[in-house]
């Protein structure tokens, strides 16, 4: 029995860093990634990563990938780390304006325009709806994720190294 | 769990939109569809449009893409009564949904989960990161394992931009948009939007974005630390009660394929 879980473990580790290579370039799934002394979650972080910079990845080490930022060479959870460069949000638009190429659009509510077609359509309950999803997810922060995470010992809050 | 998977054929009957969990297996084509006869006439800035649509991934930006989810999501809710505000429910639902969207390759987007009033076994997603999940096929998935394998896969489905990259297809989109963002042909946007659900709801999405996105999904849901084989485990249990018969998924590619799939 512990014989299958170990091997399963493994699979399931192998299978997250499958898209990883020793070697190869990896980018951090989001920008300011911390770089982080050990394969630790709460170790000090000695640099922070830029999303569309090409790091590459000087070992591999469990749930861990080391790479090096600069002068600074430290370690980085798999799964914040893609070997595809990130999406560019500011892919060419059909708006022209400046706004709408920034982070903040994903952060605001229900848009105008979503709005008013739901005015249109008489929806104007499924949009205070969709409103509500937004308050009650919204509601939930940065730190509530982390703290979900380590309670449920999901993600680089999982243990092991 | 049985009981509750028998709904499955009722469903499918009502139809399925574009990102959802259940598979359509019919190819998709609506009237703006490149590929499909359109019912309007393209004009020349129509053609210019396509091509310089076909530059980007998509061609839509964020915010823009914010205002077409947006609507999809409130079709969504529309067109599957509301949304079911119970509290413990629609936390346990967002908490892992955030669990997994945290780790997904846009975390530009601000993803948001929430349970539809509704005892039909279905799930959704629209562009943008609204993700839903029906009441019924909550109740049908005995644990977080599970309900993270198919909140992943529709995860998956946005960030991999599937719904955009039909609507960028389209014709309806080129100059709706005033200088300032905002939509200034309301009757094209509502009709795009309308034309798109109505197409999704009963044609379903290319069945090659679904494989797309239960690989992807579960190697989001793997990276997390959710249980790898959780989602082969629902498809063979969905296999089990209502095997590949037609009559019960009419827009479905059959589940002996989506499992075969995943077992290479």
């Amino acid at each position: 029995m512990l014989l299958a879980l170990a091997l399963a473990a493994g699979i399931s580790v192998a299978a997250m860093a499958a898209d990883l290579e020793e070697g190869h370039s990896a980018y951090a799934i989001r920008d300011g990634q911390p770089l982080l002394a050990d394969k630790d979650p709460d170790a000090a972080a000695v640099g922070k990563l830029k999303s569309h910079h090409a790091y590459t990845v000087l070992a591999i080490s469990g749930k861990w990938a080391q790479v090096k930022a600069g002068s600074a060479t430290g370690w980085v959870y798999v799964g914040n780390l893609s070997r595809d460069e990130p999406p560019d949000v500011n892919t060419s638009s059909f708006s022209t304006d400046a706004s709408a190429t920034t982070l903040s659009a994903a952060a605001r509510g229900l848009d105008n325009d979503a709005k008013g077609y739901a005015n249109r359509k008489g929806e104007a309950a499924s949009a205070a709806d969709v409103v509500w999803m937004e308050q009650q997810n919204d509601a939930v922060s940065a730190s509530g994720v982390t703290d979900y995470l380590k309670a449920h010992k999901l993600g680089e809050y999982s243990g092991g190294k | 769990m049985k009981r509750a998977l028998v709904f499955l054929g009722v469903v499918l009957g009502a139809g399925v939109l574009h990102a959802q969990f259940n598979i359509p297996s019919l190819p998709f084509s609506n009237p703006f569809h490149p590929s499909t006869p359109s019912t309007t006439t393209p004009n020349a800035q129509t053609l210019k449009g396509l091509g310089e649509m076909a530059q980007g991934a998509t061609g839509i930006s964020l915010k823009d893409e914010m205002k077409i989810g947006g609507a999809v999501a409130v079709e969504i809710v529309s067109r599957n009564g509301g949304i079911d505000r119970d509290p413990a429910m629609t936390q346990r639902v967002i908490m892992i949904g955030k669990s997994l969207s945290y780790y997904c390759s846009r975390p530009e987007l601000n993803f948001r989960f929430a349970v539809l009033n509704s005892d039909h076994i279905n799930a959704f997603s629209a562009p943008g990161g609204y993700v839903f999940i029906t009441r019924g096929l909550y109740n049908a998935l005995p644990d977080d394992q599970q309900l993270a394998a198919v909140l992943a896969h529709e995860i998956s489905h946005v960030t991999k931009r599937h719904a955009l990259k039909v609507i960028s297809r389209g014709e309806f989109m080129k100059g709706l948009f005033d200088a300032g963002g905002s939509v200034s042909n309301t009757g094209v946007f509502d009709q795009g939007v309308e034309s798109i659900t109505d197409s999704l709801f009963t044609k379903g999405f290319d069945p090659g974005a679904e494989f797309d996105a239960d690989n992807a999904g579960r190697a989001l849901a793997t990276k997390v630390g959710y249980d790898r084989g959780a989602l082969l485990v629902f498809l063979k249990g969905l296999y089990k009660t209502e095997g590949d018969s037609k009559d019960a998924f009419p827009t479905h590619p059959p589940l002996s394929h989506r499992i075969a799939r995943l077992e290479q």
